[in-house]
């Protein structure tokens, strides 16, 4: 039981640094990324790739240390969103959407065709954990990952606020409340939005290495859409714009789901163990459905709708 | 290699076909309700599967000349059609319009129209289970129509009831008051008030409409040859890239973009590993948005 | 009261959001065969009320009366089947239609064929005629606005409501534009307009309202509020 809690509190960290970053490009900046698994995925992929250990039918797997796969993983997800950005966020909301799915989609398909890098559909195995070699058990290396990821939350989430209290972080909030005032000020709305998809897209590139370098193995399975809808619901179930509110949420909708996950598997014998998760993501979905109808302001915190919005 | 580029015509005016029909109903969500309906294309899987159904009743017929099946089976996708846009107008008077009369932004209509998507997904998965399906286990010969360009029966007919559906769309849009009342509230939602449209009854017929479409659309993909859940989903990209392509709004537009997007599915086809078709219909969007981002026919003062 | 009043809109309370109303509390009255002029400084309410009239916006207060009957709660489509129609200020062509087209939307309410109603149309605006195959967005702005005006025509309303029908228009064509209202109220139609142009306004209407922030400040004969130093200096373009 309490192996599992610590499991499950790893996770749930790491969902609430991806849905921080979430909220630096919506609640912050109004920008409408709905391929946020794909950033995710590209920061797993490139710590997978640097420091898995070599096989031979791998171009990769350079069986680089930990760290170095961690940092280049954000350095590589920070290009990406840059590149990405600067084709994208000039466009309409929906579109952005669109756009940004597309993007996730893409990457995915990526990951599951391209063997020679990624091990395709098989994935690769035995990535750099952090001081794994220390730990003689599994339960032992989680405990001390919790340790690892409780420091880091803390520190990315300091991070943030200090970021968003300063200059740059008042420019963005001006331009998020009224884009032609910020504009007159002589503020280029477009680079902030730029910056801070970056900022936020690095982020989730640490989330993705730091995920896989939990787990230990990276599959393309794990980097579908629906993670995509997990992490949104996670901010809208909070209310957006809020950091503490994204941290609840993340809470929240994991328990949820891995709470529905376990019931199920309880109540379905295992022989229909597909009918049994179609039946969790059906709750689930109705669940945050009629949250969205009924209750759309999120648990805690500013309203999940932010007002003038910048990329309608 | 070049002679593989016939075929690759042929099967994209196929594909092509398939996504107009969807793409119709996505254009038109998209200008007369102004959201992005992420949820459309499993209106494409539950048509497919609404038919499938009746065919698992009524059987798929007895194969009709070169065809793999009897009339059984299109009355089975006119009752999909049926029953998907009902379904489809149900869906926006239980969620979407109940978002939009509270001038829901786009976030949370795009949130509601994904959960609605995987709800609608899920449902299938859980009634019919991951595995493949078939209308029909009738085999069928390809016909060679021209020197390198062979398409099943079933592939010529799919082809020719698309295009009339698509003709007669057009003639009702052109010449009947409700079908320019439609062309009017694309346009101008305010101005049809104005001129005495019931809204909120245009918008019944474009779900109508829309879902109908889908359902053939599901039903052709489903023939094509197999159904499975996610059978929609894997339009999904495809289904905007053609409504963008086509400029949002216009019939010809949708039609025509939707060919488009086919066409240059299957000609990637012969140059990129298939494993990444899925990503073509995503780089086209990419393209529209950057260049011409109203589209063909898009684009009004 | 007017004796004979068409339409009569008393004590109108409307505006876009709930709780927040443009109009405040407004009566006036049309009759039929006269041309009524509203009047006023932007953001007065003139278009506003309009709207409300015609049933596009919510109204919270007040009533409008057509010919004795309460209309004031009706949808927007049952109102233009009452007889009542309007010519917005801009937006009021579809441009993706053609000129035909545009008119046979405009008959959208009638039951049956309009083939006589869309001749009338073309006979009474010739330079629509020539280009009935056309699409709108091909129109000049005086073309647009004769079109606009046509298509509210369609239903043969007996209540015509149009939004600064002159607005952007050369001066001869506004010249124009008056005449033809002139003719259609001498055919019998109520014509209520809100124009920016006061001077022009009045001096071809019967009768006009002088509205500000909501509220009717002066109503009377066309001719008197010309001559009102009050109106003159508020609105007219300041002391003689």
């Amino acid at each position: 039981m309490l192996a599992y809690l610590v499991f499950f509190a790893c996770i749930v960290l790491i969902l609430g640094v991806l849905t921080l970053a979430l909220n630096l490009q919506w609640g912050f900046t109004g920008l409408f990324n709905a391929g946020v698994v794909g950033f995710y995925a590209i920061g797993a992929y490139t710590h997978a790739i640097l420091t898995a250990a070599p096989q031979p039918q791998y171009v990769g797997n350079l069986g680089l240390p930990w760290l170095v796969g961690v940092l280049a993983a954000m350095a590589a997800t920070g290009l990406a969103s840059w590149l990405i950005g600067l084709i994208t966020i000039r466009l309409r909301g929906d579109y952005l959407a669109i756009a940004t799915f597309g993007v996730a989609v893409t990457i995915q398909l990526v990951a599951l065709n391209w063997e020679p890098l990624t091990g395709g559909s098989q994935g690769l195995t035995r990535i750099g954990k952090p001081l794994a070699q220390l730990f003689e058990t599994p339960f032992a290396f989680n405990l001390w990952f919790l340790g690892l990821m409780i420091v880091l939350m803390a520190t990315v989430y300091w991070a943030l606020e200090r970021v968003l209290m300063s200059p740059w972080g008042r420019a963005l909030k001006a331009i998020r409340e009224d884009e032609t005032a910020a504009v007159a000020l002589g503020k280029s709305a477009r680079r902030f939005r730029l910056e801070a998809f970056v900022l936020g897209g690095t982020l989730m590139g640490l989330a993705g290495a730091l995920y896989v370098s939990f787990i230990g193995f990276v599959s393309p399975f794990d980097f579908l859409p629906i993670v995509t809808f997990q992490v949104w619901a996670m901010l809208i179930v909070g209310g957006s714009g809020n950091n503490r509110g994204a941290l609840l949420g993340a809470l929240v909708v994991w328990a949820l789901w891995a709470g529905s996950g376990v019931a199920v598997s309880k109540l379905v014998p295992p022989s229909h163990a597909a009918q049994g998760a179609a039946i969790q993501v059906i709750l689930i979905g109705l669940l945050l459905m009629l949250a969205l109808l009924f209750r759309p302001r999120g648990l805690i915190g500013e309203a999940a709708v932010v007002s003038r919005h910048v990329n309608d | 290699m070049s002679a593989a580029i016939p075929q690759a015509l042929a099967d994209g005016m196929l594909t092509g076909a398939i996504i107009a029909l969807g793409a119709i109903g996505v254009t038109f969500t998209l200008e007369i309700m102004r959201f992005a309906n992420f949820a459309h294309s499993e209106l494409l899987t539950w048509g497919a599967y609404i038919a499938l159904v009746v065919v698992v009743f009524a059987g798929p017929g007895t194969p009709t000349g070169p065809l793999s099946f009897g009339w059984q089976l299109l009355a089975a996708a006119l009752v999909a059609a049926v029953l998907t846009g009902l379904a489809a107008w149900a869906i926006d008077t239980l969620v979407f319009r109940r978002l939009r009369r509270r001038a829901a932004p786009p976030l949370t209509m795009v949130f509601a129209a994904f959960g609605a998507a995987l709800v609608m997904r899920h449902l299938i998965v859980l009634i019919w289970g991951h595995q493949s399906h078939y209308y029909t286990r009738e085999l069928q010969i390809a016909a060679e129509l021209l020197p390198g360009v062979r398409m099943l029966p079933d592939q010529i007919f799919i082809l020719g009831l698309a295009i009339a559906a698509m003709v007669a769309l057009h003639v009702f849009l052109t010449r009947s008051r409700t079908g320019m009342a439609m062309r009017a509230m694309a346009e101008s939602p305010a101005l049809a008030q104005v001129c005495g449209i019931e809204v909120d009854a245009v918008v019944r017929l474009t779900w109508i409409i829309s879902g109908a479409l889908a359902a053939f659309a599901g039903v052709f993909t489903g023939l094509t040859p197999q159904l499975h859940p996610e059978i929609g989903f894997n339009l999904l990209l495809s289904l905007f890239a053609a409504a963008i392509l086509g400029g949002t709004g216009s019939l010809p537009g949708a039609v025509l973009g939707g060919f488009l997007v086919g066409l240059a599915e299957n000609l990637s086809l012969l140059v990129i590993s298939p494993g990444y078709k899925g990503a073509m219909p995503f780089l086209l969007l990419l393209a529209i948005l950057l260049l011409r981002p109203q589209g063909i026919f898009g684009g009004r003062d | 009261m007017i004796a004979a009043s068409y339409l009569h809109v008393s004590d109108l309370v409307a505006g876009y959001v709930r709780g927040l109303p443009v109009v405040h509390g407004v009566t006036i009255e049309a009759a039929r065969r006269e041309i009524v002029a509203l009047i006023g400084p932007n953001g007065a309410g003139k278009s506003t009320l309009l709207k409300a009239i015609a049933g596009l916006i919510t109204t919270e207060g007040g009533h409008v009366r057509l010919d004795g009957r309460d209309v004031t709660a009706l949808p927007a489509h049952e109102i233009v089947s009452s007889g009542i129609a309007f010519v917005p200020q801009t937006g009021n062509v579809f441009t993706t239609l053609t000129v035909h087209e545009n008119l046979k939307v405009g008959a959208h309410v009638i039951p049956g064929p309009v083939s006589d109603r869309l001749e009338r149309a073309y006979a009474l605006f010739p330079p629509l005629a020539a280009r009935r195959a056309l699409r709108a967005r091909t129109l000049s702005g005086g073309e647009r606005q004769m079109l606009a005006i046509a298509r509210a025509l369609m239903t043969d309303p007996t209540l015509l409501m149009l939004d600064e029908p002159t607005a952007g228009l050369a001066p001869r064509v506004v010249e124009e534009v008056f005449r033809q209202l002139r003719g259609l109220a001498d055919t019998g139609i109520a014509v209520l307009m809100v124009e920016q142009n006061a001077r022009a306004a009045l001096s071809v209407s019967d009768r006009g309202y002088v509205l500000t922030e909501g509220r009717t400040r002066f109503g009377g004969p066309a001719r008197s509020l010309l001559d009102e130093p009050r109106v003159a200096e508020a609105f007219l373009g300041g002391r003689r």
